[in-house]
């Protein structure tokens, strides 16, 4: 598609960001935390659906970029560096919820988003898909959230630490249960 | 090589963002099997519908002192520890002070500026105490008016620019906002991975399932051909009310058709336009308001938005 007059947004930086982290020389973590920069909307973005808090979603990705620079030669160069900043930020997750039993607690409702691209009747049903994906188990949740960020089975399984077989039985019961909760909207069915 | 897929492969793969990255002669197996099995196309149709709801979900972006806080830890900013493990490893414990405040910011500048400009000079910090004297003579009461009416000029100026040259630059002073809303649509189009709810070439396809989603029947007489290819429809919204989507293309270009009830609109009977560099043409007939929108050559965009007013010849 022609995309010319569409301004370059973060995301699309993001993209150029997997192509330029295929070339990356692991060899220095400095280096390789300095591409995985342009992640950082992805990484707060997975971390606030996963603790539903904007300081503890900060914490995490501070603590991401922190474990990935001491980490650096455990990154494969030529691998989905998003991916793989995805895998440490969810294990940081899980250990901020055994300290902190964080996630998938009951805790506040979900804080509003920044992101305010529509209003009144688009408004209100970001925010009956954002309450019914907060409904899901962790574990679900961060499947259909990977998957909508594109990543492949393989790579969401690398992320989870599960067999790819996992992840698509659990992408499709979570779905399936994303489709009831909204089956208000037609189109789901 | 064509290939045979079962019911339950099919589903399998038009499951989540999966059905969207499907390519070549599986993809083309899967549409095959799509156009002559309905229970599958309707499985297809609810996740799609399922991915156009998710599209939606709102998008948390990091917070600016976030943001800032990493570039000066990591980019090579003066006086910060990048390359250094043992600073790096403090990073967690970065003061948190104004980091509430931080969040707030409108905007997150990226790529990041060099280095924070240093704090202003507090100059007008707080209203100076009236027991202190003046470091520098205080302006007269007339330079303050004087000062604010330019001021006040210059505000009034831009507004008034802004007012004469928005309308100008949409070239359709009688109806901006539907250009713009429209132009909008196609940009989300652009932007989504996934826009169309049912992809499919196949107008009988597309058209029974936009009719059962929609409120209204939306009538487009024409239904793609080699020169302009149909990709797939969507429900969007135009301003308050439900619009059909139909996605074409031209070569590599996206072209966007929007069809919705015109009742309530000052929709024009038919005007061609520019908007943000996309052409668009707007035009109603009968009760139904018509949008095309792309960035192909105005010409040919005129030459689809005749199609599909055309009489129904060789649709059906």
């Amino acid at each position: 598609l022609a995309y010319a007059s569409v301004s370059m947004t973060r995301r699309q930086r993001e993209v150029e960001g997997d192509d330029r982290a295929a070339a990356i020389d692991a060899g220095t973590g400095a280096e390789l935390v300095r591409q995985g920069l342009v992640h950082a909307d992805a990484l707060y973005h997975l971390a606030r659906y996963l603790t539903r808090s904007r300081t503890d979603a900060e914490d995490l990705v501070q603590e991401t970029y922190t474990r990935a620079f001491a980490a650096h030669d455990q990154f494969a160069p030529g691998t989905n560096l998003k991916a793989w900043l995805f895998k440490i930020l969810r294990n940081a997750c899980i250990d901020l919820a055994r300290r902190r039993q964080v996630v998938d607690a009951a805790g506040p409702p979900p804080e509003p988003a920044v992101a305010s691209w529509d209003a009144d009747v688009r408004g209100a049903l970001a925010h009956e898909i954002e309450e019914a994906l907060g409904t899901l188990p962790e574990p679900a949740r961060t499947v259909v959230l990977l998957d909508l960020e594109g990543l492949t089975e393989v790579e969401a399984a690398a992320v989870l630490g599960c067999p790819v077989g996992t992840i698509k039985s659990r992408l499709a019961r979570a779905r399936a249960a994303l489709r009831e909760k909204l089956r208000d909207y037609g189109s789901t069915r | 090589m064509s290939e045979h897929l079962e019911h339950s492969e099919v589903r399998e793969l038009v499951a989540g963002r999966r059905g969207a990255r499907l390519e070549g002669t599986v993809r083309a197996a899967v549409e095959t099997h799509l156009a002559a099995c309905p229970e599958c196309a309707r499985v297809a149709a609810a996740e799609r519908g399922l991915d156009e709801l998710l599209g939606r979900l709102p998008r948390h972006q990091a917070p600016a002192e976030l943001v800032r806080r990493l570039e000066q830890r990591w980019l090579g900013a003066p006086g910060d520890a990048s390359g250094d493990p043992m600073a790096a490893a403090n990073l967690a414990a970065l003061p948190r002070a104004g980091r509430e405040t931080g969040a707030s910011s409108a905007s997150v500048s990226w790529p990041p500026p060099a280095w924070p400009a240093p704090a202003p000079a507090p100059a007008s910090a707080g209203s100076p105490s009236p027991s202190l004297p003046p470091l520098a003579p205080r302006p007269s009461r007339r330079a303050q008016l004087a000062a604010g009416s330019v001021f006040l000029a210059a505000v009034i100026a831009a507004i008034f620019l802004w007012a004469w040259h928005g309308p100008r630059s949409g070239a359709l002073a009688a109806a901006p906002p539907l250009v713009r809303e429209a132009v909008n649509d196609h940009l989300r189009a652009l932007v989504a991975t996934h826009p169309a709810d049912v992809e499919s070439s196949d107008t009988h396809q597309v058209k029974p399932w936009l009719t059962g989603h929609l409120d209204f029947a939306p009538v487009v007489a024409f239904g793609g051909d080699d020169r302009f290819p149909l990709v797939g429809g969507a429900v969007g919204y135009f301003h308050d009310r439900k619009c059909a989507e139909l996605f074409f293309r031209r070569r590599l270009h996206a072209i966007t058709l929007l069809v919705l009830p015109r009742a309530g609109l000052d929709w024009p009977a038919r005007t061609a336009t520019r908007d943000r560099g996309f052409n668009v043409v707007l035009w109603h007939k009968d009760d139904l308001a018509y949008a095309l929108v792309s960035d192909v050559d105005p010409a040919e965009l005129d030459e689809l938005a005749a199609r599909v007013s055309a009489p129904p010849a060789r649709s059906e």
